[in-house]
């Protein structure tokens, strides 16, 4: 019964003065409310970019390119040693090239990837239409968006529509070649896939038929491992080999560098705040004390011991910091759901893997934040309280 | 040291049947350092207040008055002496013990009413009973009785700052009832009230004081309330004197308050 009254009369004597009980408690629900978005968008858009790095291309997965200057090539000697290397379990081949579609009349030029049948198992893309599954082949192809929006293709109409493809073969990848470039033969395809890649117009061809007209070598490699933990090796014996490595790995460990920066200067600032909080509350309670003497020497003389009084004073404290973090960790949630819904809106039609998240709650911050607004509160409050057990209550009562 | 909460501290006042004093003080001294000067605000101080008596310490204003009321509620340790309550050393027990103390058994009612303003003021009259642990309805139906018996059954409802100032005083003196207190410290209770308020004060804090057995001991310059009490104290210069003390300065009561009156006059002026 007693605490009841303790608490009774701490709230009381908290939203005695109203508007600076609410300055106060305003003030430290603003900071936490930032605390509360920037940890929510830091673990937010860390966990959006890592689902959209791991569902575009596994960590298994090593990307391979020649060297700029081009001295070694990724032929068939070379692709056969890689394969060789202990911890490959796929190799998949690319080469970008100009290359010219022709549908009902229409002539475009536009890139074209010949890629090899597993090239969609190496690296994933979000089918509008169709599949990837054995594509593409020896006739089949697989177009962006933008492809047919150019041939004036609706989507659902575009699959198993027929198109009349060549490549154009440069000295580059065609060793052979005896003039600098040379177009292959045009050959009918069959649209069996449509992804989305935005505004870039791209077919992906087989890379077989190119192959039979003197294409040699390659600009890319994917290579599927059998285990993740093999990429450093087999990574530095590809590149022994004079080419150059890549992975989504990479991407993830500079965003995680990135975040790590990131982690730090919300770390200085959770300082400032808590520095601004603390002398914020310390000098509300001090009012408080310099107020309310008459009350303590009051409460002492009918019978309030030492410890009632710091407890009581605390208890103040602790209403102010505690009642601040949880209404700003309430605005800091709800400012975040807004993001999201703001995100959502600015985002439609783009392609995201779910649903579009750019806050995530942080429940870790919010649980170290709510716990530290108690003890915040604890600090600021026992100086005034070791204060006001040493007033006169005789005096104080009849000042 | 006997527990507080037990033993002699369970014995009713009405029932006591030993003529003891309740609160004795025994060569009671505060000293203190003012600039380089000491300064003793009380001086060997002793005094015996019987049960259920009226008793009056009157003094011009810096006699002392206060600071000997404030050891005598156990607030501050006199440097010499001792104050006995009820035959046992006030100073003996801790300053945890002295609080308990003072919450269950011991009312002060000061000059000028403190109240929580944010508390109604059945609540505040109930205070004293939330501070023993008591359940918020019990305690509010002995407040509301009181208040009652003090003559404040229309103001019941109201916030404590909207009475006046007598209302206040009675309202005060029903809070100080509310614990069954076995004394009543009272400093001049009646400082700032009209005539009628004076007398109205007066005559509950005699009553309950015959019909409770309740001891009151005030402290006063006013000197109306010599003429209703038996056992007067004067003060002067930190020197208590019982008025019926061969030894005491003056030759007689009227020399004493005539002293009072000019001191009064001169702090006035």
């Amino acid at each position: 019964m007693r605490r009841i009254f303790f608490i009774r009369l701490a709230l009381l004597n908290t939203f005695k003065k109203k508007f600076r009980a609410i300055l106060a408690i305003g003030s430290i629900a603003l900071t936490s409310s930032v605390v509360v978005v920037l940890c929510g968008l830091q673990i937010g858009l860390h966990n959006l970019v890592n689902t959209e790095i791991n569902n575009s291309e596994s960590k298994d997965i090593v990307t391979v390119n020649q060297r700029n200057s081009g001295q070694v090539k990724l032929d068939e000697v070379q692709i056969t040693k890689i394969q060789s290397i202990s911890g490959v379990s796929q190799v998949g081949e690319t080469v970008g090239l100009l290359g010219s579609a022709v549908y009902h009349g229409i002539d475009l030029n536009m890139p074209v990837y010949a890629v090899t049948s597993d090239y969609f198992v190496l690296s994933p893309a979000k089918f509008s239409v169709g599949s990837a599954e054995g594509q593409p082949n020896e006739t089949n192809i697989i177009v962006s968006s933008k492809v047919l929006n150019v041939l004036g293709l609706s989507q659902d109409k575009a699959l198993n529509s027929k198109i009349q493809l060549s490549a154009t073969l440069t000295s580059d990848y065609a060793s052979k070649l005896t003039n600098q470039s040379k177009k292959s033969k045009n050959k009918e395809y069959t649209i069996k896939g449509v992804i989305d890649k935005g505004e870039l117009p791209v077919i992906y061809m087989p890379i077989e038929q190119l192959r039979a007209e003197g294409l040699d070598n390659v600009s890319q490699l994917k290579i599927q491992l059998t285990m993740p933990e093999k990429a450093a090796s087999v990574r530095e014996s590809i590149e022994q080999m004079g080419f150059t490595t890549s992975s989504v790995q990479d991407t993830i460990d500079q965003i995680n560098k990135l975040f790590s920066v990131i982690n730090n200067v919300l770390f200085i600032f959770g300082i400032v705040v808590f520095v601004i909080t603390v002398s914020g509350v310390f000098t509300i309670i001090s009012l408080t004390l310099m107020e309310e003497t008459r009350q303590i020497g009051f409460l002492r003389i009918t019978g309030l011991r030492h410890h009632d009084v710091k407890v009581l004073f605390i208890t103040q404290s602790i209403i102010i910091t505690f009642l601040g973090a949880i209404l700003g960790t309430i605005i800091g949630i709800i400012t975040g759901f807004a993001l999201n819904g703001f995100a959502r809106v600015a985002t439609i039609g783009e392609s995201f893997s779910g649903e579009l998240s750019v806050f995530a709650i942080p429940v870790q911050p919010v649980i170290i934040i709510l716990m530290l607004s108690v003890i915040i509160g604890w600090l600021v409050g026992v100086i005034p309280a070791k204060r006001a057990v040493l007033i006169n209550p005789l005096e104080e009562l009849n000042s | 040291m006997t527990d507080i909460t037990n033993s002699v501290y369970e014995i009713a006042p009405s029932n006591h049947e030993v003529k003891a004093p309740i609160i004795e003080t025994l060569g009671l001294s505060k000293v203190y350092k003012v600039g380089g000067e000491m300064v003793s605000p009380v001086s060997d101080v002793t005094l015996q207040i019987g049960y259920g008596d009226f008793a009056v310490i009157f003094g011009p204003s810096g006699s002392g008055k206060s600071t000997l009321m404030s050891m005598l509620l156990g607030l501050e340790q006199p440097d010499v002496g001792e104050v006995f309550l009820k035959g046992e050393s006030l100073f003996g027990f801790t300053e945890e013990q002295r609080t308990v103390i003072r919450r269950k058994k011991i009312s002060y009612l000061p000059q000028t009413q403190y109240w929580i303003e944010s508390m109604s003021l059945i609540d505040n009259v109930a205070l004293p009973l939330y501070l023993l642990g008591w359940r918020r309805s019990k305690a509010r139906k002995k407040a509301i009785k009181l208040l009652i018996e003090v003559g404040l059954k229309k103001e019941i409802k109201h916030k404590p700052n909207e009475l006046s100032s007598g209302q206040q005083q009675k309202a005060a003196l029903a809070r100080a009832l509310i614990k069954d207190p076995w004394i009543i410290y009272a400093d001049e209770p009646t400082a700032h009230l009209d005539t009628k308020s004076v007398e109205q004060v007066t005559q509950i804090l005699l009553d309950v004081s015959i019909r409770n057995g309740i001891t009151v001991i005030m402290v006063t310059h006013d000197l109306s309330f010599l003429k209703l009490s038996k056992k007067w104290f004067f003060m002067q210069d930190g020197r208590l004197w019982d008025i019926k003390d061969k030894n005491n300065p003056f030759k007689n009561i009227s020399e004493a308050i005539n002293y009072v009156k000019k001191s009064e006059e001169e702090n006035k002026a």
